[in-house]
């Protein structure tokens, strides 16, 4: 957390009195999330994962340096907002990162479209990417893809037939619930028990009951990780068997330490696993490790994907020039794309990415990898 | 590579039960988790009451006290593997230490200066950010589970599932308010402590000391929310924003005892039953609209002031006395009133010349708000009415105008005033809320406000839900698109200075008077023949317009809005606004709301340290400028009119406040 605090002092001071002096050329990157407030954690490994890449590309040296310009913006739209319009004309930064939640990246996205400047997000609400902007990529699956993979995988795999849906009654929740219950639809299926929790809420005996009551065998909570920790250790507690299902929102470590014993089983999708024994991937898992103290999740990986790009844009161009990040960005095309931890990036029309997700089980407190 | 865990996942050959409606079994399950739920709610819920009958105080730091207690035992259990009941009593000590400390350091200086209770209140709301940000300092941001100081398997009986450490936190709970009792029926302390709550001035004579009085509440309250940390955060993980997601539920359950010490233990329990029965029958979408109206109805019903004046507007402290009216005295020289205009003109005019898009930005939204204070300056600072659902008014406001003109097209100049129309309209119909008073129109109020954000979020055929309503047009006023930063920054000001002008004339009409007369003295109004509901009524209405314009402006402004815009906190956020810009002064309303704004974003650079400084910045207001920014500037105004009305005389060169 110090670090964060001395980062945001050299941004400050960077911004008061200009880019020191130096033969090189620095390419300024924002990063919006939130820092405080519920979901502090997921902002954290957005800015842990741009961080470590910058720090490494810093380290070889080259004719650019990164500079990562964090910005807090607790969750509330209004400051994710502001804090994109001071980093693009105050900082006059090459690209934004951000923002972590959902409804808020979709909020800045007029912005980054006016001032025209390259906008990375892992919002997964469908709506970023149908504003019309050339400008926004997202760096992750959204939600309609996850939950036809996770709902797939579900019924055909595991040949589950009941599934309820329990949704946090938000942005990311609704969209996820509705994406499941849609991809339900496809396979001809309807949600034996559909429930929202409000978001803050955490204890969900009576939604619990109502699961039960339906006949599930299989559940998928959506929301904040900690929610759906505590569901599935409440449906536990109450003597529940099911099948626990669960989105990229549960793909980050903390959630099985909450979890504990509760999430063993459990399938999660995911775009990004530490358990995969890939070399690169392993490489990564291990520096992240050795830096932060526990393991990288998806959000720390697509970041630092995300800055790697950028990287690669701004030396092909031979400037930190938004228009020319952007062009090389979604010129990307499949088999010439850029190869990062996550595999290959390519983005289509709308700035929409695709690849393939995880499926992993947890097993004895460790993801096991059932296939890609 | 799909094999499943040892008994996690039910195999293939696991048959359904099927349908079936909930049986007795599983309801008695709800009732028993609802019970513990509900444990922790009387628990906390009962800190609120103690504070509110001792001082007539809403404590916002009350959730903190829970977050503290849970962490505090988390750090315990990590250095010390001591009993649970020995960590639970210990966390006690040290949260009721801390409670006593902040009486001490904080809160007593203010209450001696004779502030306000809003001051009080917003004091307490800097507590309660400052202690979050230093948790999250300390502990870190990510949530914390315990260790398993308790058997995970649950002891099964009559077909009931029960953890033991459900069965823990109701005995500790239940034992805890038992001795509470005792401890108010049978000692003395305990009795002397009822006296002064019911009668200060009597006990007072009785040789109770006042003073050892509010330390004691204040003790006894942090004691029982830290308890109840230690409680459920072995359920729900040690967190920063545990208590803060608890706060509206517990005092929602002060509310309903009646902020007795009975009645809240009852209506905690009650609460936690009810709540998870509504999940459980009816639909989790709704069971908080559902738990809200419940406890407007009760307030209505039971809470209602037998007598038209109500009791703490004349009795206990006020929620707004009589400071800070003008910025300038009456008696100003006219070249001080000039010259402050003109100021403030050359103050306006440098930003936008300046051209930095980011502090246009900030500034348009900070007077945006400023509109929304501007109306919450009326209903609190003019008639001294609480109002905690201000942002409701003001999502109201945003959605009328945005769905009209997604949806019909309409244009900006039709759709800006009829959202102040819509939101105005509610006002209107909550109006009878102002029957309550003090606290109860406080509670009343944070209902109201849950009620219509929830409605925002569920009403998905209206308001698309969760998702919002995005591609929200620009404003278009004839030829003129409102597209950019200074062209909004006109437009802002505009109607800024419209609703100012129209409020300053409703202040200075006679209507304006009956508002003074009602803040000051509800049932001296009465008797000096204001019509006090009527005038209530009006200023609410007036205000709650007000809200409505500012949610239109801001609407169009973003461009995209959801119902997060509108929660209780941003209500607390308006509230902020007019106590530290002052009470009773339309120029305060703005400027606070520009501070509120303002100074969090300039606090940037301080990164974790933000809401720190932020918190105690709130705090340290409320101890030294009690009467808000507009005390601060009315002295050098009055140098500044000493100087220029050299020449003339000044009447009474020792002005006393207006």
């Amino acid at each position: 957390m110090k670090r964060i605090a001395w980062l945001g002092a050299a941004a400050v001071g960077l911004a008061l009195c200009g880019t020191p002096a130096s033969a090189q050329e620095v390419i300024k990157i924002g990063v919006v999330g939130p820092l405080t407030g519920q979901f502090a954690a997921v902002g954290q490994s957005q800015l842990y994962g741009a961080e470590m890449k910058a720090k490494e590309l810093n380290a070889k040296g080259g004719k650019f340096k990164v500079e990562i310009i964090s910005e807090d913006d607790a969750s509330n739209c209004d400051q994710s907002v502001n804090a994109t319009v001071k980093l693009v004309t105050r900082d006059r930064v090459a690209a934004v990162l951000g923002a972590a939640n959902s409804p808020c990246a979709l909020a800045m996205v007029p912005v980054t479209k006016r001032y025209q400047t390259p906008h990375f997000t892992f919002g997964v609400g469908t709506a970023i990417t149908k504003q019309g902007s050339e400008w926004v990529f997202r760096v992750a699956v959204a939600a309609m893809g996850q939950t036809k993979a996770l709902a797939e995988y579900a019924v055909k795999k595991l040949k589950h037939q009941k599934l309820a849906v329990l949704y946090a009654d938000d942005e990311y929740g609704a969209s996820m619930a509705e994406g499941f219950k849609a991809a339900l639809k496809g396979l001809g299926m309807e949600p034996v028990a559909f429930e929202s929790y409000p978001r803050a809420d955490k204890d969900f005996a009576g939604q619990l009951a109502k699961v039960k009551a339906s006949g599930a065998t299989a559940l998928y909570p959506t929301g904040s990780y900690q929610a759906s920790a505590l569901i599935a250790k409440q449906a536990r507690q109450l003597g529940m068997n099911l099948q626990l299902l669960g989105d990229t929102g549960n793909a980050t470590p903390k959630y099985l330490e909450l979890a504990g014993e509760a999430a063993e089983g459990g399938i999660i999708v995911e775009p990004f696993t530490p358990a995969d024994p890939d070399s690169k991937i392993q490489t990564f898992v291990k520096e992240f490790k050795a830096q932060y103290n526990r393991d990288p999740d998806g959000w720390v990986a697509e970041m630092y994907d995300t800055v790697g790009m950028i990287a690669e844009a701004v030396a092909k161009a031979g400037k930190a020039d938004q228009k020319a990040i952007r062009s090389h960005i979604a010129g990307y095309k499949p088999g010439q794309g850029y190869r990062g931890v996550l595999g290959e990036w390519y983005f289509d029309k709308e700035g929409e990415a695709t690849f393939a997700l995880y499926k992993v089980q947890i097993k004895n407190g460790q993801k096991v990898i059932l296939e890609r | 590579m799909t094999s499943r865990a040892r008994g996690a996942a039910p195999g293939p050959d696991f048959k359904p039960r099927g349908q079936q409606a909930m049986d007795l079994t599983t309801l008695s399950q709800l009732a028993i988790g609802g019970l513990t739920i509900g444990c922790v709610y009387s628990l906390v819920g009962l800190g609120f009451a103690l504070t509110l009958r001792a001082t007539d105080l809403i404590n916002f730091a009350q959730g903190e006290m829970v977050m503290l207690g849970a962490f505090l035992g988390l750090t315990l259990v990590w250095i010390w593997p001591l009993p649970f009941y020995l960590v639970f009593t210990i966390t006690v000590v040290l949260t009721g230490f801390f409670g006593v400390l902040m009486e001490r350091l904080i809160l007593r200086p203010i209450i001696k200066k004779k502030a306000p209770l809003l001051n009080l209140l917003i004091a307490t709301l800097g507590v309660s950010i400052t202690l979050q940000a230093l948790a999250i300092l300390v502990w870190g941001r990510e949530p914390l589970p315990y260790p398993e100081i308790f058997g995970q398997q649950p002891l099964r009986f009559l077909g009931l599932a029960v953890l033991p450490l459900n069965l823990w936190i109701l005995g500790l709970g239940l034992l805890t308010m038992a001795g509470l009792q005792f401890f108010f029926q049978k000692t003395m302390t305990g009795i002397s402590w009822r006296a002064a709550s019911l009668d200060p001035a009597t006990a007072a004579l009785y040789g109770v000391n006042p003073r050892r009085n509010v330390a004691l509440t204040f003790g006894l309250s942090a004691a029982l929310g830290g308890g109840a940390g230690v409680l459920i955060a072995p359920l729900f993980f040690a967190s920063f924003g545990l208590g803060h997601s608890i706060l509206a539920k517990t005092f929602a359950a002060a509310a309903l005892g009646g902020f007795g010490v009975v009645g809240t233990m009852l209506g905690g329990l009650l609460l936690g039953v009810i709540e998870t029965l509504a999940a459980g029958l009816i639909s989790s979408e709704y069971k908080n609209v559902i738990m809200y109206a419940i406890l407007l109805a009760i307030l209505m019903f039971f809470f209602r002031p037998r007598l038209p004046a109500g009791r703490s507007i004349t009795e206990g402290p006020k929620v707004a006395a009589g400071r800070a009216v003008r910025l300038l005295g009456a008696d100003s020289p006219r070249a001080a009133k000039l010259l402050v205009w003109g100021l403030g003109l050359i103050l306006w005019v440098l930003p936008p010349l300046q051209g930095e898009i980011y502090t246009l930005r900030i500034l348009n939204l900070a007077m945006i708000f400023g509109v929304a204070a501007l109306g919450l300056q009326i209903i609190v600072g003019y008639t001294g009415q609480f109002s905690f659902g201000h942002a409701a008014f003001y999502g109201v406001g945003a959605y009328t105008s945005a769905l009209l003109a997604v949806n019909l097209g309409c244009p900006f100049w039709l759709s800006l005033p009829l959202a102040g129309v819509a939101a105005g309209l509610l006002g209107w119909l909550c109006a009878p809320l102002l029957r309550l008073s003090g606290h109860f129109l406080a509670m009343g109020t944070l209902a109201l406000g849950e009620i219509v954000f929830l409605l925002m979020l569920n009403w998905k055929w209206l308001t698309k839900g969760a998702y919002g309503l995005y591609g929200i047009p620009f404003p278009r006023l004839g030829p003129w698109e409102v597209d950019s930063e200074p062209g909004y920054y006109l437009l802002v000001s505009a109607v800024m200075v419209l609703v100012y002008l129209a409020l300053r004339r409703l202040i200075r009409s006679r209507m304006g008077l009956a508002l003074l007369a009602v803040r000051e003295n509800e049932l001296a109004a009465l008797a000096s023949g204001v019509e006090a509901a009527g005038a209530k009524m009006k200023a609410f209405v007036a205000g709650t317009a007000c809200a409505g314009l500012a949610g239109a402006l801001y609407a169009h402004y973003v461009s995209y809005i959801n119902p997060e815009s509108f929660t209780f906190q941003v209500s607390i956020e308006m509230v902020t606004m007019v106590v530290i810009g002052g009470l009773g002064s339309l120029p305060a309303g703005i400027l606070g709301a520009l501070v509120v704004v303002l100074l969090p974003e300039y606090l940037r650079a301080l990164a974790d340290y933000r809401l720190v400084v932020y918190g105690a910045l709130l705090i340290s207001f409320m101890m030294f400028l009690p009467g808000g920014l507009a005390d601060l500037l009315r002295r050098p105004g009055r140098v500044l009119a000493g100087w220029l009305g050299a020449g003339l005389p000044v009447r009474g060169g020792n002005h006393v406040a207006a």
